[in-house]
C-alpha cells in the first residue's frame, strides 16, 4: 500500500491525531511535511508513532482486519 | 472577496461561529471535515462553480486561467457520475481523504496521446492514475481562475504557524481549513506523485473553478 493511501486511512483517527499531538504537533505539521518522504520507514518516528496509533484504533474498531 | 477570518473575528467569536455550523451539519463526517466546510461556508467557498464548454474553457486557459484535471472513480457503491455530479452542481463535500488537507485535490496537466483534442488537449497523469485505480473513472477539466489567491505549500505551513495558537483556540487543526481560513482560495506543490512532474493543487474555494461541461470516461486500455 502506498504511502499517500496509508496516510488517508487513518488521518482521521482520534488515536492518531493524540499521538501527533503527544510529539508536540499539530495535523497541519504533519499535512505539509510528510510528502517530503516516499517511504514510510524514511518518516520521523512521531509521524510513524501516529500513522501505527490511527492503524492500531482500526484494527480495534474492527474498521480494519487482518487476514 | 475572502477575507483573514483570524484578524477579522475574535478568537472567540471564531469558534463560536465554526461551532454554530458544525452543530447544524447533520452530515457522517470527521470532525475536520465538518469544520472546513464550516468556515468554506463563511467565506462563501461553498458556491457552485462556473460550468462552461469546452470552448469557452479553452478560451479562459488562453488567457492564463490554469487548467487542472481530477481523477475519479466510484467508492463503496457509489457511482463515481454521482461523485462529478456533485463537484460541479451539488452542494460542496467537504470529503475525507485529507493527507494534505481537505479541499478538492486537482493536478496540472500535460501533453496526452488521447485523441480528444478540443476538449481534452492535455491530461494529467495523476487523475489517469486516480480514474483507473480500481474501475474505469471518471475525468474532469477545469481551470483556476486567474485571479485567484494562491500560496505555495511551504508557505502556508510558514502561515499556519504563525497562526499557530489562533487556530489552535479556534479548534482549526487542517491545513486546507487553515488555508481557507486565511483566505487563500487554493494551494500548491511540486511532485507528490513519485516520478510524475506535476502539481498537485489542493482547491478549498470551489468557487475560484471553472469547470467544463464535458467530462471524460476514462479507461486505462485506451491509452494501451
Amino acid at each position: 500500500m502506498k504511502l499517500h493511501d496509508r496516510i488517508n486511512r487513518v488521518i482521521n483517527t482520534a488515536a492518531f491525531e493524540e499521538s501527533l499531538s503527544k510529539s508536540g504537533m499539530e495535523l497541519f505539521d504533519f499535512q505539509c511535511e510528510w510528502p517530503k518522504y516516499s517511504q514510510f520507514d524514511d518518516l520521523p518516528e512521531a509521524y510513524r508513532k501516529a500513522i501505527e496509533a490511527g492503524e492500531s484504533e482500526l484494527f480495534r474498531t474492527g474498521e480494519l482486519t487482518l487476514v | 472577496m475572502a477575507q483573514d477570518l483570524f484578524h477579522l473575528l475574535s478568537t472567540n467569536e471564531l469558534k463560536k461561529e465554526i461551532g454554530t455550523l458544525v452543530a447544524k451539519d447533520k452530515r457522517t463526517l470527521p470532525e475536520n471535515s465538518k469544520i472546513f466546510a464550516a468556515i468554506a461556508q463563511m467565506q462563501k467557498f461553498d458556491q457552485l462553480p462556473d460550468l462552461v464548454g469546452y470552448k469557452e474553457l479553452n478560451a479562459l486557459i488562453a488567457k492564463n486561467h490554469t487548467e487542472l484535471n481530477r481523477g475519479m472513480t466510484a467508492t463503496k457503491g457509489v457511482p463515481v457520475a454521482l461523485y462529478v455530479r456533485e463537484l460541479l452542481i451539488g452542494a460542496m463535500y467537504p470529503g475525507t481523504l485529507s493527507s494534505i488537507g481537505n479541499g478538492i485535490y486537482l493536478a496540472t496537466t500535460q501533453p496526452t496521446e488521447l485523441i480528444l483534442p478540443d476538449a481534452f488537449p492535455r491530461l494529467s497523469k495523476i487523475a489517469e492514475k486516480y480514474a483507473s485505480d480500481d474501475e474505469p473513472g471518471m475525468i474532469v477539466r477545469c481551470a483556476l481562475k486567474s485571479d485567484s489567491r494562491i500560496v505555495e505549500y511551504d508557505d502556508l505551513h510558514a502561515f499556519c504557524r504563525e497562526n499557530r495558537n489562533r487556530a489552535a483556540n479556534a479548534g482549526i487543526k487542517d491545513f486546507g481549513a487553515i488555508a481557507a481560513a486565511l483566505g487563500f482560495d487554493a494551494y500548491v506543490r511540486e511532485n507528490i506523485e513519485a516520478g510524475i512532474d506535476e502539481k498537485v493543487w489542493v482547491v478549498v474555494n470551489r468557487n475560484a473553478l471553472t469547470f467544463q461541461r464535458e467530462v471524460l470516461q476514462y479507461a486505462r486500455q485506451v491509452l494501451s
